[in-house]
């Protein structure tokens, strides 16, 4: 009954329709929302779901991890390596980023005993 | 009459959330129509097919580790620095004075709180094993899912649930520096390495021996699990450093 969702284009449709949907969640946090952690938080999920959109188109269905083991002798019918290491190359910026970000908001909030967005724009000092 | 007044007034507020939500919704269908046509019909041959094909060379089992290691071995170097550039903005700006606002006393208060004896002694038994498993992932990162960033960030976490549990633990930061420098440089010099030999001509070229028939045995792939054990100290001290560094303050 559900065998239309293995055709790749469906599959990668559905793939792309729920990351950007992600990515859209995470745009409104990041425009909507005041509170530092809470851009920060916005930021990581709009990461997220570029992530996801890379590791989904980049599958088609049927193909296995591009790792010999369990038997595989051969390099045939795997998924593509290349965004697979660019998203792990990503996340750990990512990562870094959002370590970084944080810790100027906590420095900030230390300063000036908020944490708002909008009292950051009007520090001049 | 002041009623009708004061409604607008709320309503503006809600009036800026529905017009964010209705942008965000029209960059979605935007975004979605643009990329849907692309994504039903997606490429079939691609660079990662070559790449997967002439794998074999590297003999490494992981097409991932030698697509980050060996082909794409200099954006893991960028990568690396962004990561140590981070960790030293972050040590910077923990390490500034603190302002003289806030009174250094409540917070240590905070911090004097002893630990939970549960957690002390899950820990106690935790961190042999997590240490172990990020010293496993960091060595099979040529051979299974894992590698040199993924084991040591989990060396890392290992040493930060130490700090949780035990609040005179604290790494070294001196030490921490050292095995950065030393893991940074490695990853240097062995790519230079490649460039100078005859025998490879490029940056991180393989220039140990890695037979195709060893493949998947723990010494494969020449340089490639060399390089990542040096990523994996270099993350795991990066790593460390940021949560010593958070934790200080």
């Amino acid at each position: 009954m559900l065998e239309f969702l293995d055709s790749p284009s469906v599959l990668h449709g559905l793939h792309t329709i729920g990351s950007l949907t992600l990515f859209a969640v995470g745009l409104y946090g990041l425009l909507g929302k005041r509170h530092l952690l809470k851009v920060f938080i916005s930021l990581a999920l709009m990461e997220l779901a570029v992530y996801l959109l890379f590791i989904a188109l980049a599958t088609t269905p049927g193909e296995t991890a591009p790792i010999l083991s369990d038997g595989l002798t051969a390099f045939v019918g795997m998924a593509d390596p290349v965004p697979q290491a660019l998203t792990l190359t990503a996340i750990v910026i990512g990562m870094a980023v959002l370590a970084l970000g944080v810790s100027l908001a906590i420095r900030y909030h230390r300063l000036s005993a908020s944490a708002d967005i909008r009292t950051l724009a009007d520090a001049k000092d | 009459m002041s009623q009708s007044q004061r409604v607008p007034l709320r309503k503006r507020v809600r009036v800026k959330t529905l017009l964010l939500a209705l942008l965000s919704v029209w960059l979605l269908v935007l975004f979605l129509t643009l990329l849907l046509d692309q994504a039903r019909d997606w490429p079939t041959a691609t660079v990662g097919d070559a790449l997967l094909e002439r794998n074999a060379e590297t003999a490494s089992a992981n097409a991932v580790t030698s697509v980050v290691v060996s082909y794409r071995g200099f954006d893991t170097l960028g990568e690396v620095t962004v990561l140590f550039l981070a960790a030293t903005g972050i040590g910077l700006l923990f390490s500034a004075p603190r302002p003289p606002s806030e009174p250094a006393a409540a917070e240590s208060e905070i911090a004097a709180a002893p630990p939970n004896e549960m957690m002390i002694t899950g820990i106690r038994l935790l961190f042999p094993v997590l240490l172990l498993l990020g010293v496993y992932i960091v060595l099979h990162g040529h051979l299974s899912p894992g590698g040199g960033f993924q084991g040591g960030v989990v060396i890392a976490t290992a040493f930060f649930l130490r700090m949780l549990a035990d609040p005179d633990f604290r790494l070294d930061h001196t030490r921490l520096g050292a095995l950065e420098s030393l893991s940074g440089s490695g990853f240097v010099l062995i790519g230079l390495l490649g460039l100078a030999l005859v025998s490879t001509g490029t940056f991180l070229g393989n220039f140990l021996p890695h037979p195709v028939a060893s493949m998947g045995q723990l010494l494969s792939a020449g340089v490639i699990p060399l390089v990542y054990a040096l990523v994996g100290v270099k993350v795991g001290a990066e790593v460390g450093a940021i949560f010593q560094d958070m934790r200080e303050t």
